[in-house]
């Protein structure tokens, strides 16, 4: 045995820094505004505790019709957005920050569903928009597997959990709810499933694979 | 060299993936052994080829050749000196390696499925094959090694016992990308041990860094390797050959026994079993992969690839949604049929990808993201054919109610999955960061297994420790498993529901059970995350 000998400096590398703020933190899937709010705070806000708050809140305006009414609806993810989009630039370590990004889709899905139902939204619609989003979330959790990050473009384009909530709320506001939804449901259907082919379809895959990925971000 | 004829052409390595590079340690006179009309060394380069292997270095006193994996060129140069020399080999392709890089005994006889639990898969990190059968106890040509929780943790390279041994190293490594330069500086750092020992010039006879008996020969450097990397914190997942045989020989009787011995085992039968995933749930043990093993078969005769089963996967599945909206009884029952045998073709993608180990990371999204889209727009089927009904029932709330349901249920299943997904991610961080942390404290390898032990039986305590005591009943194992709703149960469920009951019941019955799943995995991993 060699164990008289002192240990070897070499650092095991299980695993390749992808994210600076934690793995945890790219499910979140924020827009533009969420960001810009956390880069105000720069990382000061745990995201925890107001991401929890953002939820319950929106659960209480929606549970009491706010859906419903035309003019009040933007208050929930404005409510949503205030509380949760500070915390995004904080680090995501926490014992259970992994709640976040769950707690983040449960506003937003709810928030899609209870507009889109209580606006006479066709209801295959309402179905066929949280699908495409259920479809983005889904593809950013299969490239985080495969030890890829989506790009920072995508996000944006995508609008973010933040941008969408907001633009139904705009569609309440100015009662163009269905017309919202139907436009909203095409763009991000054509928009994620193409950017999801294009990244994953069998093409020399240079400088993108797991290993060639590692770019700390 | 036997083959079956079942058995599907070699697959080319992992889309994009450079293939491993392979050294063959021809150093002890075993190697040179007769086998057919070759020798062992000669045996064990020609299975390689049948795997993803780049091209082979075989390392011999005498010489040593390079093949690339076409076999159509050969290079030949300076046999190597001795350990050192050995040693320093590995530590140049280590740092010169595009891919992974294995390196093997060359006084091996195993059967190629016995390397392909390794050598199968480049993509998947650093590893060794480990036997860990009962009654195989340690020897000079099988170093005894510690497996926790699929990985080695403790590697002797001498011929002394180690404490707490479970296992036996088969003489095969490999260093996974990632982790080719801990292998390299481990392989310089033994080599320079070595010539410290023997003199620079290595000396025609080399001994083990202690002197003992295993790493004697020269082939002992796997067994060397295997020790400095996990003394160095690389993670080495321990490759189980299972039935199949992989042993180092040192004599021809034990060479032409071990040769015979192979023949005992049917290869292509325990390489489809190997296909099929360990930790399924119960309806997906019993009621698919009980018969999938035979479609999975026939679809290597075919030559299907993989993403075409997924495809037709697809087709079955859109063929049960649109039979489910058409509402009737009749069509349900169709739907369900459908649905079931979507199901099954989505396993045998998978099992195929592993029988004929043609993996791409194409081929894996494609199953994941259509995984998804087949259950959903099942549901949108289902919600579409009830609405159809109500509506030709004249009751025209229930259409609005149904896709309420609806879209309760996708949320409730995208919530799981995303749960699921953030948890396991916080929980790879957390151990990243805690194994770049572990090294700078631990000093003796003693000290660092102790505290592995202490870790575990903390561990033991709370949320984990009484999930582990769940898993050693059979029924609450099953239970366990079963009450995460996993999409084997959550098939079975949808297609009988919506059979016997209608599609209310159906959605019903997921987010009943579906909830349930949500507070279980909720509760317990948020305990597990406070330990």
């Amino acid at each position: 045995m060699a164990g008289s000998s002192p240990r070897p400096p070499w650092r095991p590398s299980p695993r390749p820094v992808l994210f600076a703020r934690g793995a945890v933190a790219v499910h979140r899937d924020d827009g533009v505004p969420s960001r810009v709010m956390g880069a105000l705070v720069a990382g000061q806000l745990p995201p925890l505790p107001p991401a929890l708050v953002g939820m319950f809140v929106t659960g209480v305006l929606l549970s009491i019709g706010v859906a419903g009414t035309d003019d009040l609806a933007v208050f929930a993810p404005a409510v949503a957005l205030l509380l949760t989009g500070p915390g995004s630039s904080h680090p995501h370590d926490g014992r259970l920050d992994w709640l976040v990004p769950p707690i983040l889709r449960l506003t937003e899905y709810g928030f899609t569903a209870a507009v889109g139902f209580a606006h006479g939204v066709p209801p295959w619609l309402v179905f066929a928009l949280l699908g495409a989003v259920v479809f983005h979330h889904y593809d950013v959790v299969n490239r985080v597997r495969e030890g890829l990050r989506p790009p920072l473009w995508l996000a944006a384009a995508g609008l973010g959990w933040d941008g969408r909530m907001l633009l139904i709320a705009l569609g309440g506001i100015t009662g163009q709810v269905v017309p919202v939804f139907v436009l909203l449901a095409l763009y991000l259907w054509g928009l994620f499933g193409w950017e999801g082919f294009t990244c994953w379809a069998p093409v020399p895959r240079s400088g993108r694979g797991p290993s060639a990925g590692g770019t700390p971000g | 060299m036997r083959d079956p004829a079942p058995v599907p052409p070699p697959a080319p390595p992992e889309s994009g993936a450079p293939g491993t590079t392979a050294v063959v340690l021809a150093t002890t006179a075993a190697a040179a052994l007769r086998c057919g009309d070759g020798t062992l060394a000669d045996r064990l380069t020609a299975q390689l080829a049948a795997l993803p292997v780049r091209d082979v270095h075989v390392v011999g006193r005498s010489g040593a050749v390079i093949r690339a994996a076409e076999g159509t060129h050969l290079i030949g140069s300076h046999g190597s000196r001795g350990l050192a020399d050995d040693l320093r080999r590995v530590a140049r392709l280590a740092r010169d390696s595009p891919g992974p890089v294995a390196v093997l005994a060359g006084d091996l006889v195993a059967h190629t499925e016995a390397l392909a639990v390794l050598l199968g898969r480049p993509g998947r990190g650093t590893g060794a094959v480990v036997a860990t059968a009962d009654g195989e106890d340690p020897g000079p040509l099988r170093p005894p090694v510690r497996v926790e929780d699929g990985r080695v943790v403790a590697a002797g390279a001498s011929g002394a016992p180690l404490p707490g041994a479970n296992g036996t190293f088969r003489g095969v490594l490999q260093v996974g990308e990632s982790h080719l330069e801990a292998l390299a500086e481990v392989a310089e750092e033994l080599a320079a041990r070595a010539e410290r020992r023997d003199g620079p010039a290595g000396g025609s006879q080399e001994a083990g860094p202690d002197g003992a008996g295993t790493a004697a020969d020269g082939a002992g450097a796997c067994a060397l390797l295997l020790d400095g990397l996990v003394r160095a914190g690389v993670p080495v997942r321990a490759a189980a050959p299972g039935r199949l045989h992989c042993d180092r020989v040192a004599g021809q009787p034990a060479a032409d026994a071990a040769v015979r011995r192979l023949a005992e085992v049917d290869e292509d039968r325990a390489r489809l079993e190997a296909a099929v995933k360990g930790d399924d749930g119960f309806f997906t043990t019993y009621f698919v992969s009980s018969w999938s093993p035979y479609l999975v078969r026939l679809a290597a005769e075919l030559r299907l690839t993989p993403n075409a089963v997924t495809g037709i996967s697809v087709g079955l599945a859109a063929l049960a949604a649109v039979w489910f909206s058409e509402g009737t009884r009749e069509a349900r029952i169709a739907g369900a049929v459908l649905f079931y045998l979507s199901f099954v073709f989505d396993c045998v993608d998978g099992q195929l990808a592993r029988y004929t180990r043609a993996f791409s990371v194409f081929g894996s999204w494609l199953d994941a993201t259509f995984d998804r889209v087949k259950e959903y727009a099942v549901y949108a089927g289902l919600a579409f054919g009830y609405a159809a009904g109500t509506a030709a029932g004249g009751a025209g709330d229930g259409a609005e109610d149904i896709w309420r349901l609806a879209v309760a249920a996708l949320v409730l299943q995208a919530l799981r999955h995303m749960l699921d997904s953030s948890y396991t991610e916080a929980r790879a961080a957390a151990a990243a960061s805690g194994a770049a942390r572990a090294p700078g404290t631990g000093d003796a390898p003693g000290a660092a297994g102790a505290g592995g032990d202490r870790d575990a039986a903390g561990a033991a305590g709370g949320v984990a420790g009484l999930s582990r005591r769940l898993e050693q009943d059979s029924f609450t194992r099953w239970l366990k498993r079963m009450i995460v709703l996993p999409i084997g149960e959550r098939t079975a469920l949808i297609a009988v529901t919506a059979a016997v009951f209608d599609a209310r019941v159906t959605f019903l019955a997921l987010l009943a059970w579906g909830g349930l799943a949500t507070l279980y995995m909720l509760g317990g991993r948020m305990g597990r995350s406070m330990v």
